[in-house]
């Protein structure tokens, strides 16, 4: 029975590390390929760091970045205040209503993303916004609201309803209980959430293109575009910067995370 | 020691369609220790709920220090709560949580590291200011959560089976350091527990609650020594209850008859066809029942409830398990037949065969062979031991004009 | 305990008085930029395409009927093919990797966990683009091929349909591991001992019990990829070189050059109400509410 469990193991191990590694391999290949001198992917020319310099000086690139970053920052800040407000407010209220509003307010990732897209590009048309950010941040905002919501609504679970209760005993207002003891508490699960939602937002594709106006390129379309016509290892720069940001994200994100839910 | 603090004026609360507090009234004194003791769901939480605000009341008021307080915000009463859970914040060290209630009060910063200091002496935990509560052991964090409570000043601490999670022995030396704390600080400690060992060591006076009411309220004394209904004897230790006519009362001594106490008719039939016996009497009592011999037993009476014994009418005693007499000599007791035998913690229970009574317990000091299953015993108490509850018709019966009030009237004649 | 968590009727309607101000913005917010946009497809897949740009206001059915045509219910078939396909491969590769995840030590468990969300959090185009690199003619695949000697001539992978369905899976995959591990990860593994102990082999206790008990996680896994792998048109657009044909292309395609809005939001309706099913049935058969593992 031991002998049997080790070796179940072992092939556990080997499974999950093949499996680690394909899903790493085209992460690596990109960031490998922003080194390479030659401008084609097929030939390998030595390395180099002429593509992050060039990055650098392209400026409808670092302009597509600037506003990912810009759009990011507005719709996750705006699902920040939304979601967190919301998630705190519906534990609260007994509202016949609440039911169907927390279902329609997740709707937004729990359909295809492209039809999230069409229908807001529909929408907007009909009320006669001019797309661009506004348009993209209303957008990303519908589908960023749901993670805060979501991370925040769980970890609410979690806190003890009587250290409200304790609080307001030891002469706290109610609202004075809520900033001393309940937010402290879900602050790491509302930060989690708001970066949850930058990454997400800063990485979409599908909505963007449908709710983005002719002027206002994001880095994703950009890259998207180029895809489909020819890239340049600028891209591949950029694409290692972002994962590097990427990653610092998640682990923060993770850490925060962690703490909280302790 | 006369000056009351607290009054709960008829209080009733309902959760949805379930009457949780049926009308309770109950005064408290200054500086005293009283326990609400009673099973889970018996009303002793929302009680102590309504006392500290957090829940309201639907009908009855709550005066603290003669005045009203029955709709103020919890944060605006001097009373303060141990939660059974402690409640302590987690992100924010003891220093913190001890001072939080003091911080409110705007209390000059240097006042609050003084006070939070001579608390967290006197619970024992100097040096643990920045420690976090999750660093904390169980008796420690129970300690802070006191500390947090009591260095506000309360007139009254409420606490929620604050022991409720710890070890049996870290409860029994809790039990003794909150009794010291109280007396030393001199607050009015309202407690809440459904252990009757706790109850009956730190309290001053025991409320026993039952089904959103009082079912008698005494001090440890009278309600261990002088249960006032079956309920409060059987869950304030475990005792028996015995139910007869009353043949006579006379001098503070009641003769009662138990008329269908008794098992078979042969003193050492074979165990199994007793067993077959007490199965089918257990499914017919009365048609099946062997021939019941009569047994006559004493009982107390009170000077209370002298007016309201007559002669013939339906008693309940309560009798002990540890002061019930087995004899094998023919006498005027109950005539039982041990069904099984058990040692625990020091004791020995026999459980016996009562007939239509049920199963009765008596337990001895000691491993005691001299009864074996399938015995047939006689069983005695000394009048003085023999307690008659229930005298205004049975558990569920309202409460009784008698012995009601503060309890303290129930001393026996 | 219980009885007292419940809200005091009184005192919360007072409570309640304060805390609107808290879920207004959520209130607001959903129903003028979910609810209302949703209703707006709705109505917008009964109207009729106007002649240049737009559409006009005149009820018709022929947005739906049109969906009924071979060309396009064939893409909606083969829409359908691949997200089985994509599904049934993520299943069977994201379980084991799941399960074994969720028997790992604590540590282990925190750190594969931030291996697997971290390509999950990762730009989806950047990834498609690795496989873009790895996948073309000449590219790196076909060279490790042809240098072990497995083939002689590159494969064209990229532009195929295996190479979209790769793209999927890929893409996918974490959701489906997410999804195992949440509910093996709860899971009371004494069951599995307990069945065992009753005389069960390996196999069965693991059929009998283990699958049954993360039965949720499964269900919840399919939905997780099954809805998006029907919409995903920029994967099949970027690895298929538009041989694939998916719902969501189709979409695409209506709004971008076919300037079909009426139609395109029929499709989009026809689609969600497909996702709906596919939740409801999710729900009746898992009994819970919440996907698992979603977060």
């Amino acid at each position: 029975m031991k002998h049997r469990k080790r070796k179940g193991i072992r092939f556990s191990a080997v499974y999950q590390a093949v499996l680690l590694l394909l899903m790493y391999v085209p992460i690596v290949v990109v960031i490998v390929y922003s080194f390479n001198v030659s401008k084609n992917t097929t030939v390998w020319g030595g390395w180099t760091l002429d593509w992050y310099q060039k990055m650098a000086k392209n400026r409808g690139l670092l302009e597509a970045l600037k506003n990912s970053l810009i759009l990011a920052s507005l719709s996750s800040g705006a699902a920040g205040i939304i979601g967190t407000l919301g998630a705190v407010g519906m534990a609260r209220i007994q509202w016949k209503s609440k039911g169907a509003i927390e279902y329609i307010s997740t709707i937004p990732i729990m359909i295809p993303e492209i039809i999230l897209g069409m229908v807001f590009m529909a929408f907007f048309a009909m009320l006669g916004l001019p797309f661009g950010m506004v348009t993209l941040v209303l957008g990303h905002t519908t589908f960023c609201v749901p993670y805060v919501f979501m991370m925040v609504k769980s970890s609410l679970v979690g806190i003890d309803r009587s250290l409200g209760e304790a609080a307001k005993d030891l002469g706290a207002s109610e609202r004075r209980a809520f900033f001393d003891i309940t937010l402290p508490l879900i602050m790491p699960a509302v930060i989690s959430g708001m970066l949850l939602a930058f990454a997400m937002s800063l990485d979409d594709v599908v909505i963007s293109i449908f709710v983005t106006g002719a002027r206002t390129n994001t880095l994703p379309i950009r890259i998207y575009t180029q895809l489909k016509s020819g890239v340049t290892p600028e891209i591949n720069a950029l694409c290692t910067i972002m994962l590097a940001v990427t990653f610092l994200l998640v682990v923060t994100s993770r850490l925060l995370g962690s703490r909280g839910r302790r | 020691m006369s000056e009351i603090i607290l009054d709960l004026k008829n209080i009733e609360k309902s959760f949805e369609d379930t009457k949780v507090l049926r009308g309770i009234s109950l005064s408290i004194e200054r500086g005293e220790f009283i326990t609400f003791l009673g099973a889970s769901g018996c009303g002793k939480t929302t009680t102590l709920r309504i006392i500290a605000g957090l829940e309201s009341p639907d009908e009855g008021r709550v005066c603290l220090n003669g005045q009203d307080v029955t709709d103020l915000e919890p944060n605006k009463r001097n009373v303060n709560t141990v939660f059974q859970n402690y409640a302590l914040f987690p992100h924010m060290d003891v220093f913190s949580n001890v001072a939080y209630g003091l911080r409110l009060r705007k209390v000059p910063k240097k006042e609050i590291a003084e006070r939070v200091k001579e608390m967290l002496e006197m619970v024992q935990l100097s040096g643990y200011e920045k420690r976090m509560p999750s660093e904390l052991s169980g008796g420690q964090r129970q300690r802070v959560a006191i500390a947090r409570a009591v260095v506000n000043d309360p007139q009254v601490l409420l606490l929620d089976e604050p022991l409720g999670a710890l070890d049996l022995q870290l409860r029994r030396q809790m039990q003794v350091e909150l009794k010291r704390i109280q007396k030393r600080l001199g607050i009015t400690f309202i407690y809440i527990t459904h252990d009757q060992e706790e109850a009956l060591n730190m309290s001053d006076r025991i409320v026993v609650m039952q089904d959103g009411r009082f079912e008698q309220i005494g001090t440890p004394d009278q309600v261990y020594y002088h249960p006032r209904t079956s309920y409060v004897a059987r869950f304030v230790g475990t005792a028996n209850i015995i139910t007869g006519k009353l043949i006579q009362a006379e001098n503070g001594v009641a003769q009662i008859l138990v008329e269908d106490a008794a098992v078979g008719e042969d003193p050492v039939g074979d165990a199994a066809a007793r067993k077959a016996a007490q199965a089918l009497t257990a499914q017919v009592p009365t048609a099946q029942a062997p021939a019941a011999k009569g047994g006559k037993v004493s009982a107390t009476v009170t000077r209370e409830q002298a007016p309201y014994l007559r002669p013939g009418q339906p008693v309940k005693v309560a009798v002990r398990s540890e002061n019930m007499l087995l004899g094998r000599d023919p006498g005027e007791g109950l005539r039982l037949s041990v069904i099984e035998k058990n040692f625990a913690g020091g004791m020995l229970r026999i459980s016996l065969d009562g007939g239509s009574l049920g199963e009765l317990t008596a337990s001895r000091q000691g491993i005691d062979s001299s009864f074996q299953p399938g015995d047939v015993v006689f069983v005695s108490w000394e009048a003085e031991h023999g307690v008659i509850v229930d005298l205004d018709g049975g558990e569920a019966g309202p409460p009784a004009a008698l012995q009601a009030g503060d309890g303290k009237s129930s001393i026996p004649a | 305990m219980g009885k007292s968590m419940k809200k005091d009727k009184r005192k919360g309607a007072g409570k309640d008085g304060r805390w609107w101000m808290t879920v207004a913005p959520l209130y607001l917010f959903t129903i003028f930029f979910v609810a209302l946009p949703l209703l707006y497809l709705f109505v917008l897949s009964f109207l009729t395409r106007a002649q240049t740009w737009g559409v006009v206001n005149e009820f018709t059915l022929e947005n739906y009927l049109k969906i009924g045509k071979p060309v396009y219910l064939n893409t909606f078939k083969e829409s359908f093919q691949l997200a089985v396909l994509t599904t049934v491969s993520t299943l069977a590769i994201g379980y084991p990797f799941g399960y074994f995840m969720a028997r790992l030590s604590r540590r282990a468990k925190s750190l594969m966990m931030l291996l697997v969300v971290i390509p999950f959090w990762t730009s989806a185009l950047m990834r498609m683009y690795g496989w873009i690199i790895i996948f073309r003619s000449n590219g790196i695949l076909d060279k490790v091929l042809m240098a072990l000697g497995l083939i002689h001539s590159p494969l064209k992978l990229l532009y195929s349909y295996p190479a979209v369905l790769v793209g999927m899976v890929y893409s996918l995959l974490p959701f489906m591991i997410l999804s195992v591990y949440s509910s093996t990860d709860k899971m009371d593994w004494s069951l599995v001992e307990a069945a065992r102990d009753l005389g069960a082999s390996r196999w069965t206790a693991f059929w009998t019990i283990t699958v049954k008990m993360t039965l949720p996680g499964i269900m919840s896994g399919i939905v997780l990829v099954f809805i998006p792998s029907m919409g995903l048109f920029f994967i099949a657009d970027i690895l298929g070189g538009g041989k694939v044909m998916l719902v969501g292309n189709l979409i695409q395609a209506q709004l971008q050059s076919g300037r079909d809005w009426p139609f395109a939001a029929a499709l989009s309706v026809m689609l969600m109400l497909f996702t709906s099913v596919m939740i409801w049935i999710y729900r009746k058969v898992a009994g819970v509410r919440e996907l698992e593992g979603l977060l």
